[in-house]
């Protein structure tokens, strides 16, 4: 195994994301042969690709592709274009976000081999792939060896610190529109961006994030919003929260959302199952408030407050007011 | 509208997880349905009606003989269930699972729409629906938030990393449903009572024309299991000034403050 192709992708600022920047330099690790690819659509007409691809190259990517997937969906294309093109053997590396999953999803088909995700190391032994992976809320990690020539990997977000290790980062540009049946095809109409402003939620000191026992969205934002503001920080959300349509999905922290490792983690009215767990046990601190004296997520907090979170957080807001003066 | 809905069969989320000595999911205690599934079910309900015709088939898969999770679905208001069993199923991973069901749906006839939710609440991996698209050939239209049908098309809303998009495709197609992207409906008695008479019909492997070796199940295997490193839990506090003043204590040790 000396190839890896990782599946890239950009940000809702137009730059790299940092999963294909952590993926990108954890590849480089391994071998030295590696190449990124990035499927794109026309709406994503004004991002600069060279910048992209030079701070890929910083990091280990010998070649940065955009495969142009038109007014089409980019999963299928970019899946459908790097398994027409793939070498054996070639270690696939994605990040366990909608994208990453969607094209390793559309490659594992085409490719007939399976796919690993939720995976927070890899190392190579002996010419075969061993991975890591926590299980049951981060309690146990599994650890999984794969037997196959082409192996698709999905890394959770934050599980390797990137490393500079220069390499070419050649900027490469093809179309993807063609390589599928037209049984297959999908048609973009529009595309939102999330707004960006205000500190990311992956690269904040500190984190509030507010579940159910807010109430409503209003408290949320007035709660949730006002302590994060104050403290220069981001604002994060339970599922239950962007499932009932409170925040938008980019705001989940957990299993299937974002995974933080701020210096303080706030959970308000956040009971925090396992599945919120995964995303924010890497925190240094956490601070918990639930009325539930046995809400799961007390079990790994520094401070856990037992009350109502519409009572306590306007007294936290007030308190820390009055010391910034 | 022909709609086959995939509905997975999961050891109690409410009961802590464990594993059997070969590394798979224990799967001898509590099974139910996946409430990742539940939206789909009822989007596919939904649809149908709206069409004014069709059926909407339920397909699922589990290593033993279980049908929580189809009979379920059936009192929702599905017509009928496909339920894939087969010891030879045990462990099996997404690429898998994707071929199992592959081969069910087509035991359903041509279908329009196969709906599936966007990942299942015990594995996670969120990669199924999207390999079964690509295995039929079919639009693979992923994470939707809302659904329409506008005649020959699907039109929906999804959500995407950094925001939303709207797609279309024409059908049939393949569509994966976020939880929360509609309100599921709970089985009433009559449904309950309907469901116990309509089509429940099992598949084994043999029956479905695959071979397990052609699943490639080895491919990958766990072969250790290690404890991670835990966290303590630290104070409980029930006095909330108390509580306010360790949190700003802490905020100004930390450098947050």
């Amino acid at each position: 195994m000396d190839h890896i192709v990782v599946i890239g992708e950009v940000d809702a600022t137009g730059a790299a994301s940092s999963t294909t920047i952590e993926n990108t330099s954890l590849a480089a690790s391994l071998v030295n042969n590696v190449d990124v690819v990035i499927g794109i659509n026309s709406f994503d007409a004004s991002l600069n690709k060279a910048d992209i691809a030079s701070e890929l190259g910083k990091y280990g990517a010998g070649s940065v592709e955009f495969i142009d997937a038109g007014s089409q969906l980019v999963g299928t294309i970019t899946g459908s274009k790097i398994a027409s093109g793939i070498e054996m053997p070639t270690l696939i590396i994605g990040s366990q976000s909608y994208i990453g999953r969607d094209v390793a999803a559309t490659l594992s088909a085409k490719l007939n081999v399976s796919v690993l995700a939720n995976t927070s190391s890899i190392t190579i032994d002996d010419n075969s792939v061993v991975t890591s992976h926590m299980v049951f809320g981060g309690t146990k990690i599994a650890k999984a060896k794969l037997s196959s020539s082409n192996p698709i990997v999905l890394m959770k977000p934050k599980s390797f610190v990137p490393v500079e290790k220069p390499a070419a980062g050649e900027l490469k540009e093809s179309n993807g529109e063609s390589v599928i049946d037209a049984s297959q095809i999908t048609t973009v109409t529009s595309q939102e961006k999330a707004d960006t402003s205000g500190v990311a939620l992956e690269d904040a000191k500190v984190v509030v994030s507010g579940g159910r026992g807010l109430g409503d969205a209003d408290n949320y934002e007035k709660l949730v919003g006002g302590l994060a503001e104050l403290l220069d920080g981001a604002t994060g959300a339970s599922r239950a929260i962007v499932d009932a349509g409170w925040v938008p999905y980019s705001k989940q922290v957990g299993q299937t959302g974002k995974t933080v490792k701020p210096d303080v983690y706030f959970a308000c009215g956040i009971s925090g199952a396992t599945q919120h767990q995964v995303g924010m046990k890497g925190s240094k601190k956490i601070i918990s408030i639930n009325t539930d004296a046995d809400a799961p997520v007390f079990a790994i907090s520094d401070i856990a407050i037992v009350g109502d979170v519409n009572s306590v957080l306007p007294k936290l807001i007030d308190a820390i007011k009055s010391k910034k003066g | 509208m022909d709609i086959a809905v995939l509905v997975k069969q999961i050891p109690d989320p409410a009961v802590a997880g464990d594993l059997t000595s070969d590394y798979t999911f224990k799967r001898d205690g509590k099974i139910v349905m996946d409430d990742a599934d539940l939206y789909g079910v009822e989007l596919a309900l939904q649809l149908r009606d709206d069409a004014g015709s069709g059926e909407v088939t339920v397909i699922s898969m589990s290593p033993g003989q279980e049908t929580v999770g189809a009979k379920n679905a059936l009192a929702m208001g599905a017509d009928k269930a496909i339920v894939v069993s087969d010891e030879g199923l045990k462990g099996a991973h997404s690429l898998a699972t994707a071929k199992v069901l592959d081969a069910a749906i087509a035991k359903a006839g041509n279908v329009d729409l196969i709906i599936a939710g966007t990942e299942s609440s015990d594995g996670y991996a969120g990669v199924m629906p999207a390999q079964l698209g690509t295995l039929r050939n079919v639009s693979v239209l992923s994470y939707a938030t809302s659904v329409k049908v506008n005649g020959d098309e699907v039109v929906i809303t999804r959500q995407t990393d950094s925001g939303s998009q709207t797609v279309s495709a024409k059908f049939p197609a393949l569509i994966s449903v976020t939880a929360g992207s509609t309100e599921p409906r709970y089985p009433n008695f009559k449904g309950i009572m309907a469901a116990k008479t309509k089509q429940l019909d099992f598949f084994d492997l043999a029956e479905l024309g695959l071979n397990v070796g052609d699943l490639k199940i080895e491919e990958q295997s766990v072969f250790e299991v290690d404890q991670a490193e835990s966290r303590s839990a630290g104070e409980k506090i029930e006095d909330e000034d108390l509580g306010v003043a360790k949190i700003v204590e802490l905020l100004e040790q930390t450098g947050a403050l």
